[in-house]
């Protein structure tokens, strides 16, 4: 465990030596927070509410679920790096478990970027651009709960998908697909309620809304009560399921793993 | 200036080649970004079929404004990114988030 940990710290430092690339990332996410405000403001600007959503509820929507998204993504790239240049073949003998450290730096990461990026951005988001808080405080934790496990659920599916590479070898198509697959299945670019019936009877079924629609829904009320215990049980569902499949096909790969030199 | 033209050729090739190599995943990540640049489109019918104009343009303007936006980057994409960097790096970063 202690390895491990080591291992997200190092990963913390790595961050805070680049601060140019910080910097220039914190004003690519400025500036896209203002493209989407405008943007919205515009759609409502004859209209106080579509789908039963007010501008503000809107905004919230939109904003938080474009901070969530930014933590659904894993280390799956850092994978399927390793698989493809051969490195893999050195750290699957190192004295750790190759998925565990990655899953710590992962962690690492993500922590970092919370501090330093989504809060202050956050925080500026609350101040300017009418991002209101939860209705409640019952459902500000029950976000908090069922966002940790839309990034569980994100990061297992990202490693899911770049554990593939043991047989694909190279990850660039796959990769493609995801990225587009998830952020538009998951609901980061528009509430999924405003979609067409049969798109959301699709995704009530598929692991992705479970990773930013769920917990974002929570947060802004859309679903309250029942429905969002329910939710947050499929999330559950799906967060051991990924879980379990990785397993397996981790230990699938080993067997059958083939190692080029790059 | 002749020569770094070449040299560009002949890089662009053989980064097409490295792609190709595992024809498999080479496929499905074509078909992939034509699903991205679907999903934009997607993003913006949906948007529509709530509001009927938005600050005075109608849809099909939006769709030409996109399909102006889209073309500018995927020529960049086409001459320096497909072609520039090795296969297997970032790609499908944009697009989406255009909005």
């Amino acid at each position: 465990m202690r390895k491990y940990i080591e291992f997200a710290r190092v990963q913390m430092q790595v961050h805070a030596a680049y601060s140019a690339w910080f910097w220039a990332n914190t004003f690519s996410v400025l500036l896209r927070m203002l493209v989407i405000y405008f943007f919205w403001k515009a759609v409502y600007s004859n209209r106080s509410e579509i789908e039963g959503m007010s501008f503000d509820g809107m905004i919230t929507y939109i904003i938080i679920a474009m901070f969530l998204q930014m933590f659904v993504s894993g280390v799956g790239r850092e994978l399927a790096h390793t698989i493809k240049d051969g490195n893999v073949a050195i750290e699957l003998m190192r004295p750790y478990h190759l998925i565990t450290r990655l899953i710590a730096m992962d962690i690492g990461d993500k922590v970092i970027y919370f501090i330093r990026g989504a809060l202050p951005l956050g925080i500026l988001a609350f101040v300017f651009m009418d991002v209101t808080m939860p209705s409640t405080w019952q459902s500000g934790i029950l976000f908090l709960l069922s966002a940790l496990m839309g990034i569980w659920i994100g990061t297992f599916f990202d490693l899911l998908i770049a554990i593939l590479a043991f047989w694909t070898i190279n990850l660039w198509g796959l990769e493609v697909m995801k990225e587009a697959v998830v952020s538009f299945f998951s609901g980061a670019l528009v509430p999924l309620i405003l979609f067409p019936d049969w798109f959301q009877t699709i995704s009530l079924f598929l692991p992705f809304q479970a990773m930013v629609y769920v917990p974002v829904a929570i947060y802004t009320g859309i679903l309250t009560g029942t429905e969002a215990w329910l939710a947050l049980g499929s999330q559950l569902i799906w967060a051991i399921l990924l879980f379990g499949l990785l397993r397996v096909l981790w230990s699938v790969a080993m067997k059958k793993v083939t190692i080029f030199g790059g | 200036m002749i020569r770094y033209m070449k040299l560009y050729y002949l890089f662009c090739k053989q980064n097409l080649k490295v792609m190709m190599e595992y024809r498999m995943d080479f496929l499905l990540g074509v078909l992939s970004v034509m699903l991205q640049q679907f999903a934009g489109i997607f993003f913006v019918k949906i948007v529509f079929d709530h509001i009927h104009e938005l600050n005075g343009w109608t849809f099909y303007e939006i769709l030409f404004i996109y399909g102006i936006a889209a073309t500018g980057r995927s020529i960049h994409h086409i001459f320096l990114i497909t072609c520039g960097h090795s296969a297997g790096n970032t790609y499908g970063q944009e697009s989406l988030t255009a909005f």
